[in-house]
């Protein structure tokens, strides 16, 4: 166990990209949509966006960054590639709880001012995201979690199989989706 | 000309929440074992 939360360490010491860019871009996108909806008339019900993607997507970005850039260093320490896959899904599930209650919180802080006296819905995403708060702390952990890992696939698939292997991946993926829609049509 | 997508997409849209999260949550752990398993294979 040790050994894992030292690989979550060796993450950490990019704080800026674990810790700072997927609150500071989200920031950005609500500045944003803030400005906007300060200047464009609400329409009944108010105005959903979705800018609350760029954390996820951000997060989907630190997936592929862990298994691009941090793991031939972590290899190069020691570690086992057991040992920093474990220790990076340790990290993952550590992230998705704290950050997914910081949405939920500032989800409850959007209900209770009005959507920021604006009738702006940023974290309150109809459907999935528009039920009690435990579960859109759940929900939000496990959409972090899965697209951490769905990036961690992007850097994998890189670095066994560079660039042809990438774009390889991504058709092989829009295929599985034309086959499931024609099969299941 | 209608637009009868899919039976995918009618799936998804019958899910209630919960449901929907689940089945995210079963698609993260799919992504997760998979990728230790491939691990394994990855050149540095």
């Amino acid at each position: 166990m040790k050994a894992l939360v030292n690989v979550a360490r060796y993450h950490l010491v990019d704080r800026v990209t674990y810790l700072a860019l997927p609150w500071g871009i989200m920031l950005f996108s609500f500045l944003v949509n803030v400005a906007i909806a300060a200047t464009v008339p609400s329409p009944p019900g108010g105005q959903y966006t979705g800018g609350l993607a760029t954390i996820y997507i951000f997060l989907l970005v630190c997936g592929a960054y862990s298994m691009t850039r941090s793991l031939p260093f972590g290899l190069m320490l020691g570690i086992s590639r057991r040992t920093y896959y474990l220790g990076t899904a340790l990290l993952v599930a550590a992230l998705g709880v704290v950050y997914g209650l910081g949405l939920t919180v500032l989800q409850a802080v959007e209900r209770a001012t009005g959507g920021w006296g604006l009738s702006l819905h940023f974290f309150r995403v109809p459907w999935i995201m528009d039920g009690p708060w435990y579960q859109t702390w759940l929900t939000s952990f496990v959409l972090l979690v899965l697209f951490f890992l769905y990036g961690m696939w992007y850097g994998l698939v890189f670095r066994r199989w560079s660039m042809p292997g990438l774009v390889a991946f991504i058709a092989a993926q829009v295929l599985v989706i034309l086959v499931a829609v024609v099969a299941f049509r | 000309m209608t637009y009868n997508w899919s039976a995918v997409w009618h799936f998804f849209v019958t899910l209630t929440a919960p449901a929907l999260t689940g089945v995210l949550a079963a698609l993260a752990a799919v992504l997760g074992l998979g990728g230790f398993a491939s691990l394994r294979r990855v050149t540095v």
